[in-house]
């Protein structure tokens, strides 16, 4: 069973894809930095975990964090005792406490509307703000859905996953 | 007009140009993925139809690469036979 699965969030594109790298590279990025997600819960490794805990109004999700590799907003690592009990979990300090990077700020979009096309709805921060800002994510690939030799020659690639359209402008889908 | 040998050999090129793209499109899952067993299963697997493949066109057709000339030959057939860019090389 993959540790990736998709609970209220999105796989972290970390190792933990439940192919012989949950103990050793759980929770990591490649880049051996941790990517926020419940690495020490190999039942929750891979999965980010919904952002509740940064003195922000659900409804306008601040995108704070603390630092990278650490849970933005609060922490769901470690066991599940410290998720009922917040203040005894490891980083929920108080407020003087915390090192944020960024005060919570305004929901602001100011290029949704930049194309005709339908270009990919950032308006949903719940789903991401566990993700640090300015940096990029790759959502990690599974061995799945493979082509063919023939069919995959034809369409450039084995992996259907991979086959996607051409639109050739723009590039917004 | 393509005579009955030549359609043979264009369609066992074709088939290692099918399987060859799809080890090196393995290979680069693999680079990234080294603990997936299924991709590893599928590799070998693919690498044995291609390096069957390859023996096969060897036999009748004469070596795709260096690494597949047959052995006993009274001359070395790889710089012999047609190369890809040559009239009757190449598909």
């Amino acid at each position: 069973m993959s540790d990736c699965n998709q609970m209220n969030n999105t796989s972290c594109g970390c190792g933990s894809n439940g192919n012989g790298m949950r103990g050793v590279n759980a929770g990591r990025m490649t880049n051996n930095m941790g990517c926020g997600c419940g690495m020490d819960d190999n039942r929750r490794a891979g999965v980010m975990h919904h952002h509740t805990d940064c003195d922000c109004n659900a409804a306008m999700p601040c995108g704070a964090h603390n630092s990278f590799g650490r849970t933005a907003g609060r922490t769901d690592r470690g066991n599940m005792a410290s998720n009922q009990n917040r203040e005894a979990a490891p980083f929920a300090r108080n407020r003087e406490q915390r090192t944020f990077s960024a005060p919570c700020r305004e929901h602001a979009h100011t290029h949704r509307h930049c194309c005709h096309l339908a270009c990919p709805n950032t308006d949903d921060q719940a789903s991401f703000s566990c993700y640090s800002v300015a940096m990029g994510y790759v959502p990690w690939q599974m061995f799945r859905n493979v082509f063919e030799p023939e069919k995959g020659f034809s369409r450039g690639t084995i992996f259907q996953d991979l086959d996607l359209p051409f639109l050739g402008n723009r590039g917004c889908i | 007009m393509m005579t009955n040998q030549n359609a043979e050999r264009c369609k066992a090129c074709r088939n290692i140009q099918t399987l060859g793209f799809t080890l090196y499109d393995l290979l680069l899952f693999l680079d990234t993925h080294p603990c997936d067993q299924d991709a590893q299963k599928r590799y070998f697997s693919c690498l044995e139809q291609y390096n069957k493949a390859l023996a096969e066109y060897a036999e009748h057709f004469g070596p795709m690469n260096a690494s597949t000339v047959v052995p006993g030959c009274e001359q070395w057939e790889w710089v012999c036979t047609p190369f890809p860019w040559e009239l009757g090389g190449g598909c």
